[in-house]
Order: C-alpha cells, then structure tokens, then sequence
C-alpha cells in the first residue's frame, strides 16, 4: 500500500519536493526557509565555502529525504550541521568576534577590575606643602646632583636630564605620616603626575624620615615650544607633602552618584505612572472583547492594536534620542522616552487582562440594561485592577534599569555622567556609578518583589 | 540467598522517627506486602533496602552482602539488581517509552556511550522484549506522558523488567490506579514472582489485595513493627492494632 | 484602632505626594517645552520624515561641459567668431565677449529634455580669494539635446578678465534603491546575527552554571551551599546592570565594534538564563532521578536522562524568548559603541537626515515585530 504511494526517487534531487510529496508539511517549510536563508546569506557575503555550505546542505538533506523514501530511519543531522556551521560562520564574521581581543587588550579591563575594588567613594581634605626642583631638559652640559634644603633636605640626582632618563630622588628629615607625591611640571605649567608601571608612584617614609625613590623623566616637553637645538628649557619636579587635614568626606564622585540616582529613580517613577494612568484607558480600546461591537469599534480595535505594536518594538533609548531633538537635553526627554514606550508595553499587557477577563459578570450587567460605560465600571474594572497594578510593578523595575542608560543618548539620569565617565576613563567614578546603580536596582527589586507578593 | 532487615531505624532530619528498629528477613520467593497507615514509614523502609534514603542505624544485608556498608561503586552494582516500581511512576514524562525502558538497563552498559544515547541493539532487544512482556511493544515510540496511568505503570514495570532483578520493591505501585488496573498490574509482578522466582517487597493500601496476592504481611505503625505472618492472620483485633482503635474494616 | 488606620492612611497619602513633587521638579517636567513653536517645528520634521522614510531614491545624472570667454576681446586680435569645447556633449560659443553685450551660446550631443543650468565659474583672484559662481541662465534642451540662450556679459566679467561658461544638464533616472536602505538591511542584518551569537554563547556559559545555582542539585553540604549562595548573589547583581553599561565599559576592552555588543549582550544574557534556568532544574520532578537511582546508575547518568529531558524544552523556550529580548537591545547597543543598527540611527539623527533614520527606525520595527511574533510562535510550538 504504502510503496504504491511512494514519490519518485527523482524527487531528492530537490529535497523540499520530496518532503512535501512525502506529506511531511513542516519539513518542508523549514527546508525551504532554511534554503532561502543559506542562499541569502551567501549572496550576501559572497564567499566561496557558503555556497559550498548551501550544495552540502542541499546533498544532506537530499540523502534524508532519500532515506525516508526508501523506509529507512531518517538522518538529518549532518544536513543540519552543516546549516548551522554556515549560519554560525557569517554571524562570526559578521559581528567581528575576535576571541583573543579580551585576552590581548586585558590592560584595557584592569583599570576597571582594578577600581571596582576601591571606588571613589570618600576623599580626605587635604593640606600639601610643595617643594620644587628645577631640571633642565636636555642636559647641555655634565649632570650634577642638585640638593634643595628646606624643613627637609631632598637630592636630585642630576640637575638636567633627557626625557627617558633614569633619575633618583632622596630625602631626608620627613614627617613619616604624610604621604608623598611626585608631580613633573613642563615650562609652559602643566602638571602630569608621574608614573611607574602605570600607577602614582608615592614614595615611602621611613621610620627615619628617609626615602628614596628612582623615576624615568617623563616625555613633557609641549608639542611647539621644543627649546632650539643646544638650548634647555626648565622643567620642575615638585615633591607634594600631602596632609590629611580633618576626617572623610563623601566624594564628588559619590556625591554626584546620590543625586543622580535620584534623578534616576525619579524620571522611572513618573514615567511609570504617567504610562499606567494613559495606558488603562487605551488598553480598554485595544481589547478584542469590548471592541467587538460595530465595525467602528473594531476599526479602532485594529489601529490601537498597530499603534501599540508598533511603538512597542521601538527601544525607549531610539525614542530617547527623538526627545532629546525634540524638548533638548535632559531628564524631561527621558522620562518622555521611557513613558512613551512604557504606554505601549504595558497597553498590551493590560489590553491582554481585560480580554481574559471572565465574561459572566460583564453578561449579567449588560443584561440589566447597563450602557457600555457602565459594563466597564462594574464589571470589568474590579476583575482587572489587581493585575494591572502587578503590571505596573513590573514595569516599574524594567523602568528602574532603563533610566539608569537614558542619559546614554542624553535623557538625563545617571546615564549621562557614567557614559561621561566611561568616556574619560575615569575609572574609580564608574566604579562608583555601576556600584550605585546595583545597589539601588537590587533595593528596588526587592521592594517591588515584597509589594507584588503582596497583591497577588 | 534471603533479605535480612536488622534492628533498621531512620530519623529524619527535622527530628522525624520514620522507622525504629524494624527487623525481619525475607527468603527467596516471597510476595511480602507492607501495610500500615500513611506515614507509618513504608516508603521510607523500601527506599532504605536500596538506600534511595540512607538509614540513620541498623543494616540491610541481602545475598550476604551488606548493603548498608557499600561503597557508592558497590552500592551502584547492588541496585541494578534490585527493580523499583513507584507509585507515581517516576517516568521521563518527555522521553520515549522506549527509551524509559532502557534507562532499566543504565547500570549495565557502557556508562560514556550511554551518555551520547547510545544502547546496542541487543539491549534495544531487550526493551522491547520487556514492553511485549506488558502488552506495550506498539507504543514504544510515544512520549511517555501520552500513555494512561496504567500503561505508565506498566512502561515502569518494563524499566524494571530490563534490570532482570533478583529483587523487586514496589512502592505502592496502584495507589495512583483504579482498582481494575490495580489488578492487572498486581498480576504481572505476581507473574514476576511466580514465574521468574523474583522476591517482593511492595507496600500495599487495600486488604483484599493483600490477601489476594501476598504471601505474607508485615505491618507497620508510626514506624515500628507491629505485624509479621500470614495474610489470613490478620483478624479484627490485628488490623485495629495496624490501622488504629478507630478504624473499621471494609472488603477483604 | 481606626483612628489610628486614618492617620496613617493620610501620611502616607502626604509621603506619596512629596515624593511626586520632588520628581516632578527633579525631572523638570515642562510641557510647554513639548509645543514651543521651534520644539513642534523640530518634532513635526523628525516624525513627517519618520512617515517618509528614505527607500527609494532618483538616480542623479549630470552633464557638464565648460568653456573659457574672456572679456573684453583683446582689439586686433581676429578672432573666430565660434569656437567648440567638450567632447559628446558639445558647447559653441565666443571665445571673447565685450561687456554689455549678449553672446550666444549654444549646446549639443546633451541629454534630451533635461534641465539645463548655466553658469559663469571664476577663478580665485585678488578679488574674489576663493573663486566664486554666478548663475548665467537655465533652459531645458530639446528632444535633440540641443540648446540655444543668450548670456549677458556682466562687468563683473570685464573686471575678472573673463571666466568659464558652465554647462550643466540634470536629470532624475531611474528609481533604485537607497543608499540608506542597504546600509539599514546590512546593518539589521549585524544586529540579528549578534543577538544570535550572544544568545548562543550565553547559552553555552549558563546551562552548566546554571546547575551550580540550583538550590536541589547544588545547595548540599557547606561548600556546596557556599557556591549556590555565591553564583546566585553574581547572578542578581550583575543582573542589575544593564547590557548598555557593560557594553560601554567593553567596547573601551575589546574596541569598538559588533563584538563588544556581543560580549556585553552574553553577560546579560548568561545571567538571565542563568537565573531562569536554575529555576527549570528546581522544579523538575525528582521522581525520575530516584528511579533512575535505583536501577544503579551513576550520576552522570541520571542527568543526561533523568533531568536533561525535563529541561530541554523549558530552556529552548528561555533561549529563544532571550534571542528575541537581545534584537530589541541590539538595536541600541551601537549608541554605545557595540555595533549593529543603532550607532549609525543616532548618526542619521544627530546629521538630522531624518528620512534616512526613519528608514533605519522603520526597519527596527519590522525586524522586531517579526522576532517577537516568530518567537511566540515558536515555543508555543515546542511546548
Ligand atoms: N524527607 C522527609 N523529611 C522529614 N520527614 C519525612 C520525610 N519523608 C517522610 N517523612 C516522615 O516520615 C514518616 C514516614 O513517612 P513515609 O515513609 O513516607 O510513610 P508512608 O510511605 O508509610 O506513608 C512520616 O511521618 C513522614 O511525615
Ligand atoms: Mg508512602
């Protein structure tokens, strides 16, 4: 019976023929789809190994077609191997995936793994008293060791140098509890703090008040002011005897994070409950069971529907930069953002509640004689505000996160500075900003998690 | 080669006493039901014969191996002999009734292949020998959730089946069943030890059942041994003793 | 006791009320920013431009021929009294014109009927340090290609000592498709791709966390507890970061590009599923894992065919509902330099070529709606 039924062999020569003839109508749907896909994708990149791909795909499948025409137990999966090898291929390609660049630009990433362990979070009001060492750069002369005498008595190892050249510097007769700090100033006053490995060197006291430290002289000469040849210039290497004068203050940094994270918090609240007091009211419109009616009222069905949909695929970020043009920089243009796209999302969630609602009561009160206005009031208000305040909440958290990156495109918010911040490599600043923003995230999870047990 | 219980006793970790020096020994091709009221510890007494819980003091001895002292390699080689029948069935609801019977099998094969899926053939022989055994050989490629209670249990009995057991533990294998099914899956295990001479241990709710099918009872009540002989011993004043002073009895 | 209920009921009332008026000042909200005239000029041209995005556009064909005329003629000299310049197209006209006077000019081997724009072109001078143009007249050539106008010799001429007559015909061909819309596609086409290859890896990093942070499997024991607690608490704080942070902070580690995104999206996406999977495990039925115990097998065993066939399908539904999430954060994962469609959107804005980002917008909307439909569809098929 079956053998009579059997399709021509000749049809695995284009495999989707012989699963449609075969019945299999799902096979052949995804065969087709996948087919089209290979061969978009190799017309796209236009590599040779993709069309490679889209023949060995096209023999695979074509032997699992043959199989099954034969009664034999289907093999797809060297076909499907190979789809997916090419699909994972151009994605690779495609999105630039360059495995070893974590790993080869790792000194990126230290600064922050770094800071993330000492943010800045307080600051010590300070007091620093400065002593200044010229040096000539370059040396026109012999190198001889320079003494500057003071409460303490510092020696610089040579009294000019080259940019590159190895210097010593000692003291002797410091306070042991101050900190040092070694700052390198160009003729025309600019002050670079200066390094060793990549971080502040600060030289040590001793219990004597001895130290002694050993520096490169830092490439300082300003780009336009090189001295002519055979002629110096006058650079100065300052010694800063930092004083801790009083207790810890909360930090710029920190304090900046505080009031923005309010902001933060503040752009999501009000968005969230401008979008909930705007959506109720449309989602009722955008209910298939009240919209039913007339052919007017499900014309407005319809195009609530589109216009929910559409605004919904739209990130709040895309309508973030709109508003930006729109009312300028801001948190205005945020919340606006963050509302818009909040209305739209949770329009359709509760557009959903009302069609789930149970229709008894909604009879009962039609049947009295109620008008349309008053069915809702009566019968489906009560069965749906419970869930649309869960709604609510739940979107209040997404709206927590998100105000947290509207300042990305200029919406205000924390996002503003901390993309600043990432900008300028301030690294101990982002630190703190990503640190702020969990612990606030977290805390306000947790409430909403602890109200919407509560409700439900 | 018997089954020798000794002075088992569990306390649970919330300070539970689920079995108290329970002891008895079972021979060679005895149908042992274990009756007693729910949370008299029947389950807890079958799982601490195979160590699917692990008993507080005392020890399971059987075929002179002493089960509570095996090592977890031992203890893996002393379970495949031991077939277990579970009230709800304990199948891979999403997996193929095949392949539930075949997981009967995994303490025998190859453990690497059989993480790639693999059984050999004479294995998927074997599967499908058990399922015939349960009049089931024609759904061998449904989802198991597809199946009714009873042909589930009876896809559970298979996956024993393919352990070829020396002994079976059955834990209230139709207490999720209608009293028809109840019967026609008690017969394949009285089959089982009829036929194959396989020793049973099964926890059982119904009386009649008992005295249909048992060879002997032990009784249990808040975990201790209250009752030990055969089901025809069982009188009114035994079954108050078991089931406690309020109870009344009905059938059997 | 009612009292009592009342009181609080009205400080929390005030509390509500306070917090609303610092947020609304904190936010500055300002709704005649909305609909001051220069704001509505600026909203009505993105969102007008946004109803029309770029999809198509004429393809611009241009002639250009151009000859020297120098004013006035230098007496004496006789010269001819026409003179030819260009190939194909072809110009005839003086070589020298006096000021005051029209000169003809006349044009061949031109597009037929085509706008056609004449213009006298300087070079820079003491005068005019930049060079400069001047529009000379505008005709349309005839189903020849021809033309014929007159052009008056302006004193600016004289003064300059003449300049190049400048022919030019325009036209619109064909329609074909944009630059912006291919741009858009290819870029559309990143954006899926690295959704989809951040999901994939994701996936790969958190099924086998995932079991480290299921309470039943993992929680066991005081070292093991330590673990569950520890890659729970990563889970729930990383997860309170946003892609876009992480983003930001990897395209500085890895360079700009596609593959910071992807970075950035797998750890948001490992730490989601992570969480959502580990809750899979928890509520799997442990009554397979016992019956398997029982037969003798070992514990790998029991969870290539115990647990591994109760999760497989809950988490494909996970994975594919998270390829869906990571399309819509892709789409602006570029703002912060992590590739995709979004960084070349906000360019289109800032350059305020509003139809091209409304291309750019529309194709998001498409993509995204598709995904979410396809997705839905999806595991409601798998269930
Ligand atoms: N995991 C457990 N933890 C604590 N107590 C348990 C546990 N399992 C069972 N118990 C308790 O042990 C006693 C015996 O249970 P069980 O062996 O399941 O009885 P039965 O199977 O006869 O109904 C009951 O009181 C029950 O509440
Ligand atoms: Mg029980």
């Amino acid at each position: 019976m079956a053998a009579e039924r059997r399709p021509p062999r000749g049809s695995t020569i284009v495999p989707g023929l012989a699963y449609s003839a075969l019945g299999l109508r799902t096979l052949t749907v995804i065969w087709l789809t996948v087919s089209l896909t290979l061969v978009g994708l190799a017309l796209w990149r236009g590599h040779l190994w993709l069309w490679v791909a889209v023949g060995l795909w096209w023999i695979g499948t074509g032997y699992d077609a043959w199989r099954r025409l034969e009664g034999r137990r289907p093999r797809l999966w060297p076909a499907v191997l190979i789809a997916l090898a090419a699909i994972y291929g151009v994605g690779w390609e495609v999105t630039e995936i360059h495995p070893l660049a974590p790993f080869e630009r790792f000194d990126k990433m230290r600064p922050y793994l770094i800071a993330l362990t000492q943010p800045d979070l307080l600051t010590y009001p300070t007091e620093r008293q400065v002593l200044r060492i010229p040096v000539e750069v370059p040396c026109i002369h012999a190198p001889s060791p320079k003494e500057v005498r003071g409460e303490a008595r510092v020696w610089l190892s040579a009294d000019c140098a080259q940019p590159g050249d190895l210097l010593t510097l000692h003291g002797e007769g410091f306070p042991t509890g101050p900190s040092l700090e070694l700052w390198w100033v160009n003729p025309i006053g600019e002050r670079q703090r200066i390094l060793q490995e990549g971080r502040p060197l600060s030289p040590q006291v001793d219990t004597m008040g001895r130290f002694q430290t050993t520096f490169i002289a830092p490439r300082a000469v300003p780009l336009g002011f090189e001295p002519p040849p055979g002629q110096s210039q006058t650079h100065f290497l300052e010694l800063h005897i930092v004083r801790v004068i009083g207790g810890p203050r909360p930090s710029e940094a920190l304090l900046e994070v505080a009031e923005k994270m309010g902001e933060t918090v503040a752009i999501a609240l009000l968005a969230t409950t401008f979008a909930v007091l705007i959506a109720a009211p449309l989602s009722f419109l955008a209910a298939r069971n009240l919209m039913g009616g007339s052919p007017l009222t499900r014309l407005i069905y319809y195009a609530m529907r589109g216009f929910l949909n559409i605004v919904r695929s739209v990130e709040p970020l895309i309508f973030g930069i709109v508003f930006v043009v729109w009312v300028g920089l801001g948190s205005f243009a945020g919340m606006l953002a963050l509302m818009v796209h909040s209305i739209a999302a949770l329009g359709k969630l509760f557009s959903e509640v009302v069609e789930h609602i149970d229709p008894g009561p909604v009879e009962a009160l039609t049947a009295t004689g109620a008008n349309r206005l008053q069915v809702i009031r009566y019968a489906v208000v009560p069965q749906v505000v419970p869930e649309f305040v869960s709604f609510a909440v739940y979107r209040w958290d997404i709206n927590v996160r998100m105000s947290t990156i509207i300042g990305f495109v200029g919406g205000g918010g924390i996002g503003f500075r901390l993309s600043e911040w990432i900008r300028l490599s301030a690294y101990r600043q982002v630190a703190t900003a990503v640190i702020g923003i969990a612990l606030v995230v977290m805390a306000l999870d947790y409430v909403s998690a602890q109200v919407r047990r509560r409700i439900v | 080669m018997p089954l020798i219980v000794d002075r088992l006793t569990k306390i649970y970790p919330d300070g539970t006493r689920a079995l108290h020096e329970v002891s008895f020994t079972v021979e060679d091709g005895e149908f042992v039901a274990i009756i007693g009221l729910s949370g008299a510890g029947k389950s807890t007494l079958l799982r601490c014969i195979n160590r699917l819980i692990e008993p507080t003091s005392g020890r399971v001895i059987w075929n002179g191996i002493d089960i509570t002292a095996a090592s977890p390699r031992e203890l893996r080689k002393i379970r495949r002999q031991i077939g277990m029948i579970f009230q709800q069935f304990n199948l891979v609801k999403r997996a193929t009734v095949l392949t539930n019977v075949l997981t009967g099998r995994l303490g025998y094969v190859n453990p690497w292949l059989s993480l790639l899926g693999y059984f050999p053939p004479s294995e998927v022989q074997r599967a499908m020998r058990a399922l015939e055994r349960v009049g089931l050989a024609d759904l061998a490629d449904k989802r198991a959730d597809e199946l009714s209670g009873g042909q589930q249990q009876r896809v559970g009995i298979a996956r024993a089946l393919m352990q070829e057991p020396r002994l079976l533990l059955a834990d209230e294998p139709v207490a999720s069943l209608d009293p028809v099914l109840a019967h026609s899956i008690l017969r394949y295990i009285e089959e089982l030890n009829r036929k194959d001479g396989v020793t049973v241990l099964c926890s059982l709710h119904f009386l009649d059942l008992v005295h249909r099918y048992a060879t002997r009872v032990i009784g249990l009540k808040d975990g201790i041994k209250v009752f030990d002989g055969r089901p025809d011993e069982i009188d009114d004043r035994r079954f108050k003793e078991i089931y406690g002073q309020e109870a009344e009895r009905i059938g059997g | 006791m009612r009292r009592h209920r009342r009181w609080l009921q009205i400080i929390g009332g005030l509390l509500a009320l306070g917090i609303y008026a610092g947020s609304w000042h904190v936010v500055g909200i300002d709704l005649k920013r909305l609909v001051e005239p220069q704001a509505a000029q600026r909203a009505r041209e993105i969102f007008t431009a946004f109803l029309a995005p770029e999809i198509l556009v004429p393809e611009r064909g241009i002639q250009r021929v151009e000859a020297l005329v120098r004013v006035p003629c230098e007496s004496g000299n006789a010269s001819p009294s026409t003179v030819e310049a260009g190939e194909g197209p072809r110009l005839f006209l003086p070589p020298c014109a006096s000021p005051g006077t029209r000169i003809r000019v006349r044009g061949e081997g031109f597009r037929p009927r085509s706008e056609l724009v004449l213009r006298w072109v300087f070079a820079p001078s003491p005068q005019l340090p930049l060079g400069g143009e001047l529009p000379a007249g505008r005709t349309r050539t005839d189903d020849a290609g021809r033309f014929e106008l007159e052009v008056e010799i302006r004193p600016l001429l004289a003064r300059e000592g003449g300049a190049r007559l400048q022919a030019e015909a325009q036209w619109e061909g064909r329609w074909r498709i944009s630059p912006a819309l291919t741009r858009t596609i290819e870029l559309m086409l990143q954006t899926i791709f690295l959704a989809l290859m951040a999901t994939t890896l994701a996936t790969g990093i958190a099924a086998p966390l995932s079991f480290l942070a299921a309470r039943n499997i993992t929680a066991r024991g005081p070292v093991g507890t330590a673990v569950y607690y520890m890659v729970r608490t990563t889970f729930n704080v990383v997860r309170s970061i946003e892609p876009l942070v992480v983003a930001a902070i990897f395209a500085t580690w890895v360079g700009f590009g596609p593959f910071a995104g992807v970075l950035a999206l797998t750890v948001a996406t490992v730490v989601n599923l992570g969480k959502l999977f580990s809750e899979v495990i928890e509520t799997i039925d442990p009554g397979p894992v016992e019956a398997l115990l029982a037969t003798g097998a070992n514990s790998l065993q029991v969870i290539r065919y115990a647990v591994i066939p109760q999760i497989t399908l809950p988490f494909l539904a996970f994975i594919i509902y998270h390829w869906d999430i990571n399309i819509r954060i892709s789409t602006v994962v570029g703002f912060v330099g992590g590739g995709g469609i979004g960084y070349q959107l906000k360019l289109w804005i800032d350059q305020t070529d509003y139809h091209k980002a409304g291309t750019a917008v529309w194709a998001i909307v498409a993509v995204v709606s598709a995904m979410d439909y396809v997705s839905a569809r999806l595991r409601e098929a798998i269930r």
